[in-house]
């Protein structure tokens, strides 16, 4: 590991799971591709905050932030079980649970970088 | 010598009666009525409630509305499907649906729904036939099938607020104060999902205190002073 590299990853959150610092987090300024959370928090990357998603967008990236994980389930008492297929296909349809899915991992994302706000605060004491 | 007044004490037990409507014909619904049956309704009976348990078959209107009926009928609690306009029982029995119950079903009562979108329009609707509190949520309640009984326990605080004789504002407060503990203990062990399952029902909600809409903040189940002696004013001359 580069020395470089090897500094990234010890300024990193322990409260992040290292497999979310992989997972499309947003768009590049441009709009034309998804950039990881260690982009997102990177001052040197031109990036699209998530309020500046388009609803299309904002389905896409969630959409495959939920394909890559490795698990997912969600259970609604209205709707059953949602396995990882249909929890996809909800959200590109942007259906109403496909808003629910939605509107969860948008508040991953939000407790996602409210902790590496909180940690880049720390380490700036 | 003339005779000191004797006081005489009263004591008037007026039974108050939960009614508990519970689905348990799918997994989903089951898990939460095996955590009531465990976890609540012990509670409740702990503290003086009557129970009167309406649950899987027994989970229809043609049972529960007539008990629900009853004067002395102060608390309806339950778990099952529902729509914004419909709460229902064992597979899918319309129990209460707008326009489709007797005011006297509502009037004067609490209720609380583990449901999907009830808060939206049925709870409204309940509140403006006279109930007095409604607790329940305007979305679809949503949870992680490895930590269910942490959502369940979120939920159920309103049960045990409200058996403890909160009001709907104290109640609430100690639901949202669970539902923070178990968010925060659910970030510290990097689960992130179940913490975010876990904010979008404790955000989704309703309660008097998100509105009035949804009843009176200040609604308790022992306004009837339950099991209370009758004090007598004190008079000049009588006994300390």
């Amino acid at each position: 590991m580069s020395k470089l590299r090897a500094k990234s990853a010890a300024s990193r959150s322990a409260a992040i799971p290292e497999e979310q610092w992989e997972l499309p987090a947003t768009y590049s300024a441009d709009g034309t591709q998804m950039l990881p959370l260690r982009e997102l928090t990177d001052p040197s990357v031109a990036a699209l905050s998530l309020s500046q998603l388009s609803p299309g967008q904002r389905a896409e990236l969630v959409a495959r932030r939920i394909e890559l994980q490795p698990e997912f389930e969600i259970v609604m008492i209205g709707a059953g079980m949602v396995d990882k297929n249909r929890a996809v296909a909800e959200v590109r349809a942007q259906s109403d649970i496909g808003y629910i899915l939605i509107e969860v991992e948008q508040r991953v994302l939000n407790n996602l970088m409210d902790e590496v706000i909180r940690e880049r605060s720390v380490q700036a004491k | 010598m003339a005779r000191l007044p004797r006081r005489r004490q009263r004591t008037i037990n007026l039974d108050v009666t939960v009614i508990a409507i519970d689905s348990n014909f799918e997994p989903f619904t089951k898990a939460a009525f095996e955590y009531r049956q465990k976890h609540v309704y012990p509670y409740l009976e702990g503290r003086g409630f009557h129970v009167m348990r309406f649950q899987g078959p027994l989970a229809r209107r043609y049972y529960a509305a007539p008990a629900a009926r009853r004067p002395n009928v102060d608390y309806l609690t339950g778990v099952g499907h529902g729509t914004h306009d419909t709460y229902t029982g064992d597979y899918y029995d319309p129990i209460f649906s707008i326009g489709n119950y007797n005011q006297e079903e509502v009037r004067g009562k609490i209720v609380h729904l583990l449901s999907c979108e009830t808060a939206r329009s049925l709870g409204q609707d309940f509140v403006n036939q006279g109930c007095l509190a409604f607790f329940g949520y305007d979305e679809n309640f949503i949870y992680h099938q490895g930590d269910s009984e942490v959502f369940f326990e979120c939920d159920s605080e309103i049960d045990l607020g409200f058996a403890d004789g909160l009001t709907a504002e104290q109640v609430y407060d100690r639901a949202i104060a669970k539902y923070n503990q178990r968010i925060t203990e659910m970030r510290a062990q990097g689960k992130l999902y179940v913490a975010a399952m876990l904010e979008f029902d404790r955000d989704h909600l309703r309660t008097p205190s998100s509105s009035e809409m949804w009843g009176d903040r200040e609604a308790r189940l022992d306004d009837r002073e339950r099991s209370q002696p009758k004090r007598r004013k004190k008079r000049a001359g009588s006994d300390p």
